[in-house]
Protein backbone atom coordinates (compact mmCIF):
# COMPACT_ATOMS: atom_id res chain seq x y z
CA UNK A 1 0.00 0.00 0.00
CA UNK A 2 1.33 3.77 -0.74
CA UNK A 3 0.61 6.57 1.23
CA UNK A 4 0.90 10.07 -0.15
CA UNK A 5 1.87 12.11 2.89
CA UNK A 6 2.70 15.40 3.07
CA UNK A 7 4.72 17.53 5.48
CA UNK A 8 3.98 20.59 6.93
CA UNK A 9 7.22 22.02 7.90
CA UNK A 10 11.03 20.72 8.24
CA UNK A 11 11.20 17.22 9.31
CA UNK A 12 13.98 15.85 11.64
CA UNK A 13 14.47 12.09 11.56
CA UNK A 14 17.54 12.29 14.24
CA UNK A 15 20.65 9.72 12.98
CA UNK A 16 21.24 7.50 16.00
CA UNK A 17 23.45 6.97 17.55
CA UNK A 18 24.77 10.78 17.17
CA UNK A 19 26.04 13.42 19.08
CA UNK A 20 23.79 15.39 21.61
CA UNK A 21 25.41 18.80 20.18
CA UNK A 22 24.92 17.89 16.34
CA UNK A 23 21.54 16.21 15.16
CA UNK A 24 21.41 14.96 12.07
CA UNK A 25 18.99 13.67 10.18
CA UNK A 26 18.10 11.09 7.68
CA UNK A 27 16.97 12.32 4.42
CA UNK A 28 13.96 10.02 4.55
CA UNK A 29 11.63 8.69 6.87
CA UNK A 30 12.62 5.60 8.74
CA UNK A 31 10.72 2.49 8.16
CA UNK A 32 10.52 2.51 12.38
CA UNK A 33 9.21 6.18 12.53
CA UNK A 34 6.56 5.75 9.60
CA UNK A 35 5.60 2.79 12.04
CA UNK A 36 5.31 4.85 14.91
CA UNK A 37 3.37 7.80 13.11
CA UNK A 38 1.06 5.44 11.06
CA UNK A 39 0.14 4.07 14.70
CA UNK A 40 -0.92 7.34 15.97
CA UNK A 41 -3.01 8.39 12.99
CA UNK A 42 -5.01 5.19 13.37
CA UNK A 43 -5.38 5.31 16.88
CA UNK A 44 -6.74 8.82 16.24
CA UNK A 45 -9.09 7.88 13.71
CA UNK A 46 -10.55 5.28 16.13
CA UNK A 47 -11.03 7.99 18.82
CA UNK A 48 -8.68 7.52 20.96
CA UNK A 49 -6.42 10.89 22.32
CA UNK A 50 -2.80 11.22 20.72
CA UNK A 51 -0.35 8.96 23.02
CA UNK A 52 1.42 11.33 25.13
CA UNK A 53 5.09 9.53 24.43
CA UNK A 54 7.70 11.76 25.89
CA UNK A 55 11.51 11.86 25.60
CA UNK A 56 12.85 7.53 24.87
CA UNK A 57 13.59 6.53 27.87
CA UNK A 58 13.52 3.21 29.03
CA UNK A 59 9.72 3.32 30.16
CA UNK A 60 8.44 4.51 27.73
CA UNK A 61 6.10 2.63 25.85
CA UNK A 62 6.55 1.75 21.46
CA UNK A 63 3.13 2.37 20.00
CA UNK A 64 3.30 0.93 16.22
CA UNK A 65 1.86 -1.06 13.89
CA UNK A 66 0.69 -4.76 14.26
CA UNK A 67 4.11 -6.86 13.26
CA UNK A 68 1.86 -8.35 10.28
CA UNK A 69 2.04 -4.84 8.55
CA UNK A 70 5.42 -3.94 7.62
CA UNK A 71 6.56 -0.77 7.13
CA UNK A 72 9.37 0.09 4.61
CA UNK A 73 10.09 3.63 5.21
CA UNK A 74 8.66 7.00 3.62
CA UNK A 75 10.92 8.98 0.54
CA UNK A 76 11.04 12.19 -0.81
CA UNK A 77 9.24 13.67 -3.49
CA UNK A 78 9.24 16.89 -5.65
CA UNK A 79 11.37 19.80 -4.48
CA UNK A 80 13.42 18.52 -1.25
CA UNK A 81 16.32 20.27 0.73
CA UNK A 82 19.68 18.49 -0.38
CA UNK A 83 21.68 18.50 1.60
CA UNK A 84 19.28 18.50 4.38
CA UNK A 85 18.49 22.25 5.52
CA UNK A 86 21.19 22.89 8.70
CA UNK A 87 19.93 25.98 11.56
CA UNK A 88 22.56 26.82 14.38
CA UNK A 89 21.20 27.26 17.28
CA UNK A 90 22.42 28.96 20.20
CA UNK A 91 21.04 26.90 23.09
CA UNK A 92 21.74 27.48 26.92
CA UNK A 93 23.80 25.16 28.96
CA UNK A 94 21.87 25.32 31.92
CA UNK A 95 18.21 25.50 31.91
CA UNK A 96 18.26 26.47 35.28
CA UNK A 97 17.31 30.44 35.08
CA UNK A 98 14.64 32.83 33.11
CA UNK A 99 17.19 35.17 31.43
CA UNK A 100 16.01 34.34 27.81
CA UNK A 101 12.71 35.20 28.33
CA UNK A 102 13.42 38.96 30.21
CA UNK A 103 11.77 41.57 29.27
CA UNK A 104 15.06 43.76 29.90
CA UNK A 105 18.63 42.40 29.55
CA UNK A 106 20.37 44.31 31.49
CA UNK A 107 24.38 43.11 31.99
CA UNK A 108 24.66 39.21 31.59
CA UNK A 109 24.76 38.16 34.70
CA UNK A 110 26.61 35.01 33.20
CA UNK A 111 23.95 32.25 34.02
CA UNK A 112 22.76 32.18 29.99
CA UNK A 113 25.68 31.13 29.11
CA UNK A 114 25.30 29.43 25.71
CA UNK A 115 26.93 26.65 23.55
CA UNK A 116 26.13 26.33 20.04
CA UNK A 117 24.78 23.35 18.30
CA UNK A 118 23.54 22.37 14.69
CA UNK A 119 19.92 20.98 14.00
CA UNK A 120 19.00 19.42 10.45
CA UNK A 121 15.52 19.22 9.27
CA UNK A 122 14.50 18.21 5.95
CA UNK A 123 12.01 19.90 3.52
CA UNK A 124 10.18 18.49 1.06
CA UNK A 125 6.86 18.67 -0.76
CA UNK A 126 5.69 15.57 -0.19
CA UNK A 127 6.90 12.36 0.88
CA UNK A 128 5.73 8.50 -0.67
CA UNK A 129 5.51 6.17 1.99
CA UNK A 130 5.41 1.90 1.75
CA UNK A 131 3.43 -0.20 4.28
CA UNK A 132 3.41 -4.41 2.69
CA UNK A 133 1.66 -7.09 4.50
CA UNK A 134 0.16 -10.56 3.73
CA UNK A 135 -3.33 -9.83 5.17
CA UNK A 136 -4.75 -7.85 2.53
CA UNK A 137 -7.71 -6.84 5.08
CA UNK A 138 -5.63 -5.22 7.58
CA UNK A 139 -3.52 -3.44 5.10
CA UNK A 140 -7.34 -2.18 3.29
CA UNK A 141 -8.49 -0.73 6.97
CA UNK A 142 -5.49 1.43 6.19
CA UNK A 143 -7.02 3.63 3.82
CA UNK A 144 -9.16 5.06 7.01
CA UNK A 145 -6.60 7.72 8.11
CA UNK A 146 -6.81 9.60 5.02
CA UNK A 147 -6.50 13.24 6.13
CA UNK A 148 -5.35 12.54 9.23
CA UNK A 149 -2.16 14.27 10.77
CA UNK A 150 0.48 14.27 13.47
CA UNK A 151 3.47 15.09 15.00
CA UNK A 152 6.43 13.01 12.56
CA UNK A 153 10.20 12.50 13.83
CA UNK A 154 11.97 14.39 16.31
CA UNK A 155 10.15 17.70 14.97
CA UNK A 156 7.57 18.74 12.51
CA UNK A 157 4.03 17.43 11.89
CA UNK A 158 2.52 15.76 8.40
CA UNK A 159 -0.14 14.24 7.40
CA UNK A 160 -2.02 11.29 4.87
CA UNK A 161 -2.99 12.69 1.69
CA UNK A 162 -4.12 10.01 -0.58
CA UNK A 163 -3.55 5.74 0.31
CA UNK A 164 -3.47 3.79 -2.96
CA UNK A 165 -3.87 0.22 -2.38
CA UNK A 166 -3.62 -2.85 -1.47
CA UNK A 167 -1.86 -3.48 -4.80
CA UNK A 168 -0.80 -6.62 -5.52
CA UNK A 169 3.10 -7.29 -5.85
CA UNK A 170 5.13 -9.99 -7.82
CA UNK A 171 7.92 -10.84 -7.17
CA UNK A 172 10.95 -10.88 -9.93
CA UNK A 173 14.50 -10.62 -10.28
CA UNK A 174 15.63 -8.17 -12.53
CA UNK A 175 17.34 -4.63 -12.86
CA UNK A 176 15.34 -1.97 -11.62
CA UNK A 177 15.31 0.83 -9.37
CA UNK A 178 14.29 0.07 -5.95
CA UNK A 179 11.60 2.70 -4.75
CA UNK A 180 13.15 1.82 -0.94
CA UNK A 181 15.98 1.31 1.01
CA UNK A 182 18.23 -1.93 0.70
CA UNK A 183 19.78 -3.88 3.19
CA UNK A 184 23.37 -2.88 2.13
CA UNK A 185 24.62 -6.74 2.24
CA UNK A 186 22.01 -7.81 -0.47
CA UNK A 187 23.12 -4.74 -2.43
CA UNK A 188 26.77 -5.15 -2.52
CA UNK A 189 26.80 -9.08 -2.69
CA UNK A 190 24.43 -8.83 -6.00
CA UNK A 191 26.12 -5.15 -7.22
CA UNK A 192 29.69 -4.92 -5.89
CA UNK A 193 30.47 -1.34 -7.48
CA UNK A 194 27.67 0.39 -7.06
CA UNK A 195 27.38 3.62 -5.67
CA UNK A 196 24.94 3.66 -2.45
CA UNK A 197 25.14 6.24 0.50
CA UNK A 198 24.91 3.84 3.80
CA UNK A 199 23.22 4.13 6.78
CA UNK A 200 22.60 2.60 10.45
CA UNK A 201 19.19 1.69 10.53
CA UNK A 202 16.65 -0.17 12.89
CA UNK A 203 14.14 -2.89 12.92
CA UNK A 204 11.44 -4.17 15.73
CA UNK A 205 12.52 -6.65 17.99
CA UNK A 206 8.83 -8.21 18.99
CA UNK A 207 7.76 -9.87 22.14
CA UNK A 208 6.12 -13.28 21.66
CA UNK A 209 1.92 -13.02 21.24
CA UNK A 210 -0.52 -15.29 22.70
CA UNK A 211 -0.81 -16.11 18.86
CA UNK A 212 3.12 -17.13 18.52
CA UNK A 213 2.78 -20.46 20.89
CA UNK A 214 1.62 -23.66 20.64
CA UNK A 215 -1.27 -25.06 22.27
CA UNK A 216 1.17 -26.60 24.83
CA UNK A 217 3.09 -23.91 25.19
CA UNK A 218 0.22 -21.92 26.38
CA UNK A 219 -1.01 -24.47 28.78
CA UNK A 220 2.74 -24.66 30.19
CA UNK A 221 3.01 -20.98 30.22
CA UNK A 222 -0.43 -20.91 32.39
CA UNK A 223 0.81 -23.10 34.95
CA UNK A 224 3.82 -20.94 35.66
CA UNK A 225 3.02 -17.08 35.74
CA UNK A 226 1.71 -15.80 38.19
CA UNK A 227 1.38 -11.90 37.29
CA UNK A 228 -1.43 -11.29 34.93
CA UNK A 229 -0.34 -10.71 31.52
CA UNK A 230 0.05 -7.04 30.04
CA UNK A 231 -2.00 -5.95 27.31
CA UNK A 232 -0.36 -5.59 23.76
CA UNK A 233 -1.42 -3.95 20.89
CA UNK A 234 -3.14 -6.41 18.13
CA UNK A 235 -4.32 -3.80 15.48
CA UNK A 236 -3.36 -0.84 14.54
CA UNK A 237 -6.61 0.79 15.88
CA UNK A 238 -6.28 -0.20 19.45
CA UNK A 239 -5.10 1.70 21.86
CA UNK A 240 -2.66 -0.21 23.51
CA UNK A 241 0.61 -0.26 23.48
CA UNK A 242 2.94 -2.80 21.16
CA UNK A 243 4.86 -5.74 21.64
CA UNK A 244 8.19 -4.61 20.74
CA UNK A 245 11.21 -5.11 22.89
CA UNK A 246 13.95 -2.82 21.31
CA UNK A 247 15.28 -1.72 17.92
CA UNK A 248 17.80 -3.73 16.30
CA UNK A 249 20.94 -1.77 13.86
CA UNK A 250 21.35 -3.04 10.46
CA UNK A 251 23.29 -1.52 7.66
CA UNK A 252 20.98 0.02 5.02
CA UNK A 253 21.72 1.49 1.41
CA UNK A 254 20.20 4.22 -1.19
CA UNK A 255 21.16 4.39 -4.34
CA UNK A 256 19.95 7.39 -6.01
CA UNK A 257 16.40 7.85 -8.09
CA UNK A 258 18.64 6.63 -11.80
CA UNK A 259 20.40 3.78 -10.34
CA UNK A 260 19.27 0.34 -11.77
CA UNK A 261 20.42 -2.59 -9.49
CA UNK A 262 20.38 -6.31 -9.65
CA UNK A 263 18.13 -7.50 -6.46
CA UNK A 264 14.95 -9.67 -5.95
CA UNK A 265 11.64 -7.65 -6.05
CA UNK A 266 8.38 -7.74 -5.44
CA UNK A 267 7.01 -5.37 -7.45
CA UNK A 268 4.04 -3.74 -9.06
CA UNK A 269 4.29 -1.36 -12.21
CA UNK A 270 6.84 0.89 -11.14
CA UNK A 271 7.35 0.43 -7.23
CA UNK A 272 10.28 -2.03 -6.66
CA UNK A 273 11.00 -3.29 -3.08
CA UNK A 274 13.60 -5.71 -2.18
CA UNK A 275 12.66 -8.41 -1.14
CA UNK A 276 15.77 -8.38 1.61
CA UNK A 277 14.18 -5.50 2.78
CA UNK A 278 10.63 -6.70 3.85
CA UNK A 279 12.82 -9.92 5.44
CA UNK A 280 14.63 -7.79 7.20
CA UNK A 281 12.14 -5.89 8.87
CA UNK A 282 9.94 -8.20 9.15
CA UNK A 283 12.11 -8.14 12.39
CA UNK A 284 13.10 -10.38 15.15
CA UNK A 285 10.73 -12.60 17.60
CA UNK A 286 12.08 -13.08 21.63
CA UNK A 287 10.71 -15.14 23.79
CA UNK A 288 10.30 -14.73 27.70
CA UNK B 1 -3.56 5.41 28.39
CA UNK B 2 -2.46 8.97 26.99
CA UNK B 3 -0.78 9.86 30.17
CA UNK B 4 -2.90 13.06 29.76
CA UNK B 5 -4.34 14.57 32.99
CA UNK B 6 -7.93 14.59 32.60
CA UNK B 7 -9.13 16.93 30.36
CA UNK B 8 -11.58 20.45 31.30
CA UNK B 9 -14.08 19.33 28.36
CA UNK B 10 -14.05 17.43 24.96
CA UNK B 11 -10.03 17.18 23.63
CA UNK B 12 -10.21 18.07 19.82
CA UNK B 13 -7.64 18.90 17.61
CA UNK B 14 -6.96 22.33 15.93
CA UNK B 15 -4.96 23.81 13.02
CA UNK B 16 -3.89 27.12 11.76
CA UNK B 17 -3.14 28.03 8.19
CA UNK B 18 -2.39 31.32 7.02
CA UNK B 19 -0.26 32.86 4.41
CA UNK B 20 1.70 35.73 5.92
CA UNK B 21 3.32 39.11 4.00
CA UNK B 22 6.60 40.46 5.41
CA UNK B 23 4.82 44.48 4.67
CA UNK B 24 8.40 45.50 5.44
CA UNK B 25 11.87 44.52 5.98
CA UNK B 26 12.23 41.79 8.04
CA UNK B 27 15.11 41.00 10.38
CA UNK B 28 15.09 37.28 11.67
CA UNK B 29 17.78 36.09 13.77
CA UNK B 30 19.76 37.41 16.51
CA UNK B 31 17.33 36.34 18.85
CA UNK B 32 19.25 34.19 21.66
CA UNK B 33 18.64 30.90 21.19
CA UNK B 34 17.81 31.20 17.82
CA UNK B 35 19.45 31.14 14.71
CA UNK B 36 23.46 32.60 13.95
CA UNK B 37 22.16 33.13 10.50
CA UNK B 38 21.09 36.17 10.31
CA UNK B 39 18.80 35.86 8.02
CA UNK B 40 18.02 32.33 7.37
CA UNK B 41 17.37 30.97 4.05
CA UNK B 42 16.78 26.95 2.85
CA UNK B 43 18.02 25.22 -0.57
CA UNK B 44 15.68 23.43 -2.16
CA UNK B 45 16.47 20.84 -5.40
CA UNK B 46 14.15 20.92 -7.72
CA UNK B 47 12.93 17.51 -9.54
CA UNK B 48 14.67 18.66 -12.60
CA UNK B 49 17.95 19.35 -11.07
CA UNK B 50 17.53 23.15 -10.89
CA UNK B 51 18.50 24.37 -6.93
CA UNK B 52 16.76 27.69 -5.20
CA UNK B 53 17.07 29.55 -2.53
CA UNK B 54 14.30 30.87 -0.65
CA UNK B 55 13.97 33.00 2.89
CA UNK B 56 12.81 31.24 5.83
CA UNK B 57 10.71 32.18 8.99
CA UNK B 58 11.42 29.26 10.35
CA UNK B 59 8.81 27.64 12.69
CA UNK B 60 11.41 27.53 15.80
CA UNK B 61 11.76 30.86 15.40
CA UNK B 62 7.86 31.93 15.29
CA UNK B 63 7.48 28.76 18.61
CA UNK B 64 9.79 31.00 20.47
CA UNK B 65 8.18 34.77 19.54
CA UNK B 66 4.44 33.04 20.75
CA UNK B 67 5.44 31.36 23.97
CA UNK B 68 7.23 35.05 24.94
CA UNK B 69 4.02 36.97 24.19
CA UNK B 70 2.29 34.39 26.34
CA UNK B 71 4.88 35.08 29.06
CA UNK B 72 4.87 38.83 28.40
CA UNK B 73 1.18 39.13 28.48
CA UNK B 74 -0.09 41.82 30.92
CA UNK B 75 -2.19 40.31 33.25
CA UNK B 76 -4.81 42.21 36.09
CA UNK B 77 -2.29 42.12 39.06
CA UNK B 78 0.55 44.64 36.99
CA UNK B 79 2.57 41.73 36.75
CA UNK B 80 3.20 39.65 33.43
CA UNK B 81 1.78 36.34 32.94
CA UNK B 82 5.68 34.46 32.95
CA UNK B 83 6.14 36.22 36.41
CA UNK B 84 2.86 35.36 37.34
CA UNK B 85 3.66 31.48 36.73
CA UNK B 86 6.90 31.50 37.68
CA UNK B 87 7.51 30.15 33.77
CA UNK B 88 10.16 31.37 32.27
CA UNK B 89 12.48 30.93 29.45
CA UNK B 90 14.95 28.36 29.61
CA UNK B 91 13.45 27.82 33.11
CA UNK B 92 9.80 26.88 32.27
CA UNK B 93 7.61 25.75 35.32
CA UNK B 94 6.67 22.31 33.19
CA UNK B 95 2.78 22.08 35.32
CA UNK B 96 0.23 20.51 33.48
CA UNK B 97 -2.04 23.29 34.56
CA UNK B 98 -0.57 26.15 33.18
CA UNK B 99 -1.76 27.75 30.33
CA UNK B 100 1.51 28.10 28.44
CA UNK B 101 3.36 24.74 29.41
CA UNK B 102 0.48 22.75 28.43
CA UNK B 103 0.48 23.35 24.70
CA UNK B 104 3.86 25.23 24.39
CA UNK B 105 5.85 21.78 26.72
CA UNK B 106 7.86 22.15 29.15
CA UNK B 107 11.46 20.62 30.40
CA UNK B 108 12.98 20.30 33.78
CA UNK B 109 16.29 18.61 32.65
CA UNK B 110 16.64 15.20 34.50
CA UNK B 111 13.22 15.94 36.02
CA UNK B 112 10.44 16.51 34.25
CA UNK B 113 9.00 16.76 30.52
CA UNK B 114 5.97 18.11 30.02
CA UNK B 115 5.32 17.10 25.84
CA UNK B 116 4.03 19.86 23.90
CA UNK B 117 0.96 19.69 22.00
CA UNK B 118 1.48 22.40 19.47
CA UNK B 119 4.05 21.55 16.10
CA UNK B 120 4.50 25.08 14.24
CA UNK B 121 5.02 24.18 10.33
CA UNK B 122 5.61 26.32 7.33
CA UNK B 123 7.67 29.11 7.00
CA UNK B 124 9.66 28.44 3.68
CA UNK B 125 8.27 31.97 1.67
CA UNK B 126 6.59 31.39 -1.74
CA UNK B 127 8.75 33.82 -4.06
CA UNK B 128 12.74 32.32 -4.71
CA UNK B 129 15.54 34.44 -4.45
CA UNK B 130 16.37 35.35 -7.77
CA UNK B 131 20.06 34.98 -8.20
CA UNK B 132 20.28 38.60 -9.51
CA UNK B 133 18.30 39.99 -6.49
CA UNK B 134 20.06 37.87 -3.45
CA UNK B 135 22.00 40.88 -2.61
CA UNK B 136 18.62 43.12 -2.89
CA UNK B 137 16.72 40.54 -0.71
CA UNK B 138 19.11 40.05 1.81
CA UNK B 139 20.90 43.56 1.60
CA UNK B 140 23.61 44.78 4.29
CA UNK B 141 22.87 48.00 5.49
CA UNK B 142 25.58 50.27 6.24
CA UNK B 143 24.25 51.91 9.24
CA UNK B 144 24.91 49.74 11.94
CA UNK B 145 28.20 49.36 11.06
CA UNK B 146 30.65 49.82 14.24
CA UNK B 147 32.30 53.10 13.45
CA UNK B 148 35.64 51.69 14.87
CA UNK B 149 36.24 49.29 12.17
CA UNK B 150 36.66 50.29 8.49
CA UNK B 151 35.36 46.73 7.13
CA UNK B 152 31.76 46.51 7.02
CA UNK B 153 30.30 43.73 8.90
CA UNK B 154 27.13 42.31 6.16
CA UNK B 155 26.69 39.20 7.62
CA UNK B 156 25.39 41.05 10.60
CA UNK B 157 22.85 43.61 8.56
CA UNK B 158 20.78 41.53 6.65
CA UNK B 159 16.63 41.57 5.72
CA UNK B 160 14.15 39.77 4.23
CA UNK B 161 12.69 41.71 1.45
CA UNK B 162 9.29 43.27 1.95
CA UNK B 163 6.60 41.76 0.12
CA UNK B 164 7.26 37.95 0.80
CA UNK B 165 4.93 35.38 1.41
CA UNK B 166 5.29 33.17 3.78
CA UNK B 167 2.65 29.86 4.36
CA UNK B 168 2.93 29.43 8.04
CA UNK B 169 0.78 26.55 10.28
CA UNK B 170 0.09 25.84 13.62
CA UNK B 171 -1.50 22.34 14.82
CA UNK B 172 -2.48 21.33 18.29
CA UNK B 173 -2.91 17.71 19.12
CA UNK B 174 -5.86 16.49 21.92
CA UNK B 175 -6.41 19.97 23.34
CA UNK B 176 -9.47 21.41 24.97
CA UNK B 177 -10.64 24.72 23.52
CA UNK B 178 -9.46 26.15 26.89
CA UNK B 179 -6.10 24.96 25.98
CA UNK B 180 -6.28 26.40 22.44
CA UNK B 181 -7.38 30.12 23.66
CA UNK B 182 -3.78 30.59 24.07
CA UNK B 183 -2.89 29.53 21.58
CA UNK B 184 -5.23 31.83 19.53
CA UNK B 185 -3.57 34.61 21.71
CA UNK B 186 -0.35 33.73 20.75
CA UNK B 187 -0.77 33.62 17.33
CA UNK B 188 -2.33 36.75 16.40
CA UNK B 189 -0.23 38.70 19.56
CA UNK B 190 3.01 37.36 17.31
CA UNK B 191 2.30 38.48 14.72
CA UNK B 192 3.37 41.85 15.11
CA UNK B 193 6.62 41.11 16.70
CA UNK B 194 7.88 38.62 14.17
CA UNK B 195 11.75 39.52 13.24
CA UNK B 196 13.69 41.02 15.55
CA UNK B 197 15.04 44.55 15.29
CA UNK B 198 13.07 47.31 13.74
CA UNK B 199 11.31 47.52 12.00
CA UNK B 200 9.45 44.10 13.08
CA UNK B 201 5.92 42.61 12.16
CA UNK B 202 4.23 40.26 9.72
CA UNK B 203 0.88 40.59 8.70
CA UNK B 204 -2.30 38.12 7.47
CA UNK B 205 -2.07 38.41 3.29
CA UNK B 206 -5.31 39.71 2.33
CA UNK B 207 -6.61 39.29 -1.12
CA UNK B 208 -10.06 40.57 -1.89
CA UNK B 209 -9.88 42.37 1.21
CA UNK B 210 -10.04 39.07 2.90
CA UNK B 211 -7.07 37.45 4.89
CA UNK B 212 -6.25 33.96 3.78
CA UNK B 213 -6.74 32.50 6.93
CA UNK B 214 -8.22 28.77 7.82
CA UNK B 215 -8.90 27.56 11.74
CA UNK B 216 -10.01 23.88 11.58
CA UNK B 217 -11.71 22.48 15.01
CA UNK B 218 -12.15 18.82 15.12
CA UNK B 219 -12.09 15.18 15.54
CA UNK B 220 -12.17 13.64 12.27
CA UNK B 221 -10.39 15.45 9.46
CA UNK B 222 -12.40 16.80 6.42
CA UNK B 223 -11.30 18.94 4.78
CA UNK B 224 -8.00 19.72 1.69
CA UNK B 225 -5.49 21.33 4.03
CA UNK B 226 -4.47 24.37 2.74
CA UNK B 227 -0.60 24.06 2.32
CA UNK B 228 1.74 25.05 0.05
CA UNK B 229 5.08 22.96 -1.24
CA UNK B 230 7.84 24.83 -0.06
CA UNK B 231 9.30 23.76 -3.99
CA UNK B 232 5.83 26.12 -5.12
CA UNK B 233 7.63 29.50 -6.13
CA UNK B 234 4.52 31.39 -8.13
CA UNK B 235 2.61 33.24 -6.04
CA UNK B 236 -0.60 33.26 -8.38
CA UNK B 237 -0.37 29.31 -8.31
CA UNK B 238 0.42 29.09 -4.76
CA UNK B 239 -2.50 31.51 -3.54
CA UNK B 240 -5.23 29.68 -5.89
CA UNK B 241 -4.21 26.33 -4.16
CA UNK B 242 -4.51 27.85 -0.85
CA UNK B 243 -8.23 29.38 -1.75
CA UNK B 244 -9.10 25.99 -3.49
CA UNK B 245 -8.39 23.47 -0.60
CA UNK B 246 -9.57 25.82 1.83
CA UNK B 247 -13.34 25.90 0.00
CA UNK B 248 -12.76 21.75 -0.22
CA UNK B 249 -14.56 20.32 2.70
CA UNK B 250 -16.46 16.84 1.83
CA UNK B 251 -20.24 16.74 3.19
CA UNK B 252 -20.04 20.06 4.91
CA UNK B 253 -22.89 22.56 6.03
CA UNK B 254 -22.48 26.24 6.04
CA UNK B 255 -22.25 29.74 4.50
CA UNK B 256 -18.88 29.30 2.80
CA UNK B 257 -16.80 31.10 6.00
CA UNK B 258 -17.85 28.87 8.25
CA UNK B 259 -18.50 25.48 7.33
CA UNK B 260 -19.62 22.29 9.94
CA UNK B 261 -19.65 18.80 9.31
CA UNK B 262 -21.35 15.60 11.06
CA UNK B 263 -22.87 17.84 14.21
CA UNK B 264 -19.29 19.52 14.44
CA UNK B 265 -16.90 16.29 14.25
CA UNK B 266 -15.08 18.73 12.06
CA UNK B 267 -15.54 22.91 11.66
CA UNK B 268 -13.70 25.65 9.77
CA UNK B 269 -13.82 28.89 9.62
CA UNK B 270 -12.29 30.75 6.45
CA UNK B 271 -11.01 34.22 6.14
CA UNK B 272 -12.63 37.27 8.10
CA UNK B 273 -14.89 34.75 10.23
CA UNK B 274 -11.45 32.89 10.94
CA UNK B 275 -10.25 35.88 12.11
CA UNK B 276 -12.96 36.46 14.53
CA UNK B 277 -13.05 33.03 15.92
CA UNK B 278 -9.77 33.34 16.91
CA UNK B 279 -9.89 36.64 18.59
CA UNK B 280 -12.62 35.37 20.39
CA UNK B 281 -10.83 32.44 21.79
CA UNK B 282 -7.96 35.64 22.30
CA UNK B 283 -10.24 37.64 24.32
CA UNK B 284 -11.82 34.36 26.47
CA UNK B 285 -7.73 34.08 26.98
CA UNK B 286 -7.59 37.71 28.40
CA UNK B 287 -11.06 37.58 30.09
CA UNK B 288 -10.02 34.02 31.97
CA UNK B 289 -6.55 33.81 32.21
CA UNK B 290 -4.44 37.22 32.19
CA UNK B 291 -7.67 39.17 34.09
CA UNK B 292 -8.10 36.32 36.87
CA UNK B 293 -8.10 37.89 40.51
CA UNK B 294 -5.68 35.76 42.01
ZN1 LIG C 1 4.70 27.02 32.48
Amino acid sequence: MIFTIRPTAGLTFRVLPGSILDITTYSFVPPTTLSGFLRRLAMMHAGFDFPNTGPNDQDTPFYVLPRELIPLGAYPVGACSRPAHRTYRKGPRDLGHRAFSDMYRGKASGRENIQLHTWEYLLTDELTGYVVSENEKELARMTGIVGYGSKMGKEGYAFVERVSGPLPLQRTELKAVPSTLIPADDLFEKNPRVPADIFTLYSFVWLETEEDRTESQKKQRRGKSTSLPKIYSTSAFDEHPSPVVKYKPFPAARVDGQTGVMLDYLHYEEIFIPVSLIETLRGEIVYE
Amino acid sequence: MSGLPQANGQRYHFDIYAILEGSQELYFGHEVMINVNMVETVRLVLPNGEGIEKCYLSPTKRRGIERRCLLWAPCSNGKMLGEKLDCHIPKTCTKPECPVCAVYGGLITGKQTLIGRLTHGGGVAIQPLLPEEKQRAMHPSAILNDPNTNSPTPFKRQYNEPGLLYPVYNHCLSVTEDEFQAVAYAFLDSLARIGSGNPKGASLYEVDNAPLLVVDKYLVPHGARPVISPGETSVERALQIFQDKARRVNGGTGNGEHITVNNGNFERWIGWSAHQKLQKWADTFVNRVLKAND
